[in-house]
């Protein structure tokens, strides 16, 4: 199955990291009525923002980008991997149809609209003037001179205008050429902004329309297409500045608004446009974001509802397709769903969520971090002993190769950055201790299970298990001697599994 | 795996020559020939040679088997685990001879120590060989004291 996500504006782009953070740590959909996992998962993010020089954007563009090199090191171009570290394949649109001499980037091409300001994108100045001023009358004097390379600031109404143009790029025409019955779309976007806003209607609208789209070639696989979303209502906070066109008041008045429009066009009985939306929002106030309507490159720290978020888009990747029936372009008996914590805390770990949270996502996220741990701390020191002497041999030089170092020193440094900041937000969400060089305390809330003869974890458990894993590995001749990262990644999960089975078997 | 049982094949033939044809490995040392004429009377170097083969193959095992721990599987754990068998086994095999003259009356003390000089080479010698031949199904020691 292949998932093409739209993520569209600086939300988008921000669940898309934690979504990224539990795919490489193995985390699989599984189909919520057979419990098998879903098999031969593609996910083709396409994100939707002018705002090119958005740090948050460029941080997701760079994670993708490893993600996709450390899984190509691991898997090649395989889709059929269902379980271990980065299992389900990352691609862009380009990837799936080379022939065509796509971008190859995860970022929609918008840059028509980006270079402009608003008044020149709708060529104000050669209207007359009757229609000049109904402009005048639907965008402010700021939005007509609004520079379209920051996002639309806030402002849906420009959005809805210049986003239009998706309907007729290249990109929406090869996607919908390659789109498939049995794939699937998910748009993420929130709901109180500029881009996302405008975005998601349009790109639900265009998708559903595709009948009447003489461009495209798979109208009616398109029409009926199985369209999830997220939704997400305001969460974060931004510090207060006047002469910014972004205030927190203004969140909530956009929401109603938007929902009002989305009820009308998009989930409302009339339309009935999505098969699954999701809802997501907290009214506890993040730490304040710094004020940017985009100058400065908005950089802002990640959130656990961006986490949550991330879920949604797995949650609907596990609906069966009987649950997701389209006929003439309206979504039957569609579904409706929203998150609830477990305990509502300020301070947040893996055992704050609920049940079915714990099942899919803890134990792939505690193997990642060990993995995380053990390579940082130790691995260095493991070279040259035990497992990483047997065939094929983990020497040293491996450190050196583009796998390691991508994943050391981008991936594992991305993935630091992105719990600190989870942890420095509000709600925090803490589910590592990100501090301690110390396996046993890694886990928030979850010491190892400690018994008579049952010694501490460390490192040298981790060593002394890898050990046995690679000696039943070498008798069957498991790995080639192409295969080093898989062989070390594969090693580790199946040694992780034992071990948190073993001492942490609380945390689901 | 098949490299493997080959080579515990060949340790265990080495071993068992070693007990077989003891006497002659020994009488070929070229020691005081009065002193290898009484161990040879007294049959005192198939005692010799097994106690030092029993010896070493016990301290290999306990080794690679027993102690099979990541903390103890550097080079100099090894090492340790041999002077531990130099230890016991040339000091088991002096303690025959040395019992057996010395109820006789007899004083061979220095061909007792040039003897034992013997021995310990041996047990360094068999050491290795044992080492090489049973290390490959341990866990954690497989590549001790050199990699596979």
């Amino acid at each position: 199955m292949n998932l093409f996500l739209f993520l569209v504006g600086g939300t988008g782009a921000r669940v898309l990291k934690p979504l990224v953070m539990q795919l490489a740590a193995g985390v699989r959909p599984c189909d919520e009525n057979t419990g098998a996992p879903i098999a031969d998962l593609q996910i083709i993010p396409i994100i939707m923002d002018p705002h090119r020089a958005n740090e948050d954007l460029k941080r997701t563009e760079d994670l993708l980008r490893w993600y996709k090199e450390i899984r190509r090191s691991l898997y090649g171009e395989r889709t059929d991997v269902d379980h271990g570290f980065f299992n389900v394949k990352i691609s862009t649109l380009a990837d799936l149809i080379p022939q065509k001499g796509l971008n190859n980037s995860f970022i929609f091409n918008l840059g028509s609209i980006a270079e402009k300001e608003f008044k020149d994108y709708i060529a104000y100045d050669t209207l007359n003037d009757a229609n000049q001023a109904l402009c005048s009358m639907l965008f402010s004097k700021d939005q007509l001179n609004t520079k379209m390379d920051i996002g639309f600031v806030g402002s849906p109404n420009i959005g809805a205008v210049a986003l239009n143009q998706f309907k007729d790029s290249v990109e929406f025409r090869e996607f919908a050429n390659i789109y498939k019955r049995e794939d699937r779309i998910f748009v993420v976007s929130s709901i109180f902004g500029g881009t996302g806003a405008a975005g998601f209607p349009i790109i639900v609208k265009n998708i559903r329309d595709a009948a009447s789209n003489p461009m495209l070639t798979n109208r009616g696989d398109l029409r009926d297409a199985k369209i999830g979303a997220l939704t997400v209502l305001p969460y974060f906070n931004v510090a207060s500045d006047e002469n910014s066109p972004i205030t927190r008041a203004d969140f909530v008045i956009k929401t109603k608004s938007a929902l009002y429009y989305y009820q009308e066009n998009l989930t409302g009985p009339k339309s009935l446009a999505l098969n699954a939306c999701y809802y997501l929002g907290d009214e506890e106030a993040s730490v304040p974001y710094p004020n940017d309507p985009g100058g400065d490159g908005q950089r802002n720290d990640a959130h656990f509802i961006e986490y949550v978020g991330a879920l949604s888009i797995l949650d609907f990747i596990s609906i069966p397709n009987d649950k997701l029936m389209t006929i003439d372009g309206k979504a039957q008996n569609p579904l409706f769903r929203e998150y609830g914590l477990k305990y509502d805390e300020k301070n947040l770990t893996l055992m704050t969520f609920g049940q079915r949270t714990r099942n899919l996502v803890n134990q792939s996220l505690v193997k990642f971090h060990l993995l995380y741990m053990y390579l940082t701390n130790q691995f260095m020191k493991d070279i040259g002993r035990g497992y990483t002497l047997d065939a094929p041999e983990l020497r040293s030089s491996f450190t050196s190769t583009s796998f390691y170092r991508t994943l050391i020193n981008e991936f594992f440094h991305s993935y630091y950055d992105w719990l600190m900041e989870m942890q420095s937000n509000n709600r925090s969400f803490a589910p590592f201790n990100i501090l301690t060089l110390k396996l046993e305390n890694c886990i928030v809330g979850i010491p190892p299970k400690k018994g008579l003869f049952k010694g501490v974890v460390d490192y040298k458990t981790v060593l002394s298990a890898m050990n046995a894993e690679s000696k039943k590995a070498t008798t069957q001749s498991r790995y080639s001697s192409n295969q080093l990262p898989f062989k070390l990644m594969d090693l580790f999960d199946s040694v992780a599994e034992k071990i948190i089975a073993k001492k942490f078997n609380s945390i689901k | 795996m098949i490299k493997n049982f080959i080579f515990l094949a060949l340790g265990i033939i080495i071993t068992v020559l070693y007990v077989i044809f003891s006497t002659e490995i020994y009488e070929a040392m070229n020691l005081d020939p009065a002193f290898m004429d009484e161990m040879y009377n007294a049959h005192l170097y198939s005692t010799i040679a097994s106690t030092i083969a029993v010896t070493v193959w016990i301290v290999a095992a306990v080794y690679y088997y027993l102690i099979n721990s990541v903390r103890f599987s550097r080079w100099y754990h090894w090492l340790i685990m041999l002077l531990l068998a130099i230890l016991v086994a040339p000091s088991i095999s002096i303690y025959f001879p040395f019992s057996e003259f010395s109820e006789e009356g007899k004083d061979y003390l220095m061909q007792l120590l040039q003897f034992n000089l013997i021995n310990i080479g041996i047990t360094i010698l068999l050491f290795i060989i044992v080492s090489f031949s049973v290390r490959w199904w341990s866990t954690n020691c497989r590549h001790t004291p050199i990699p596979e």
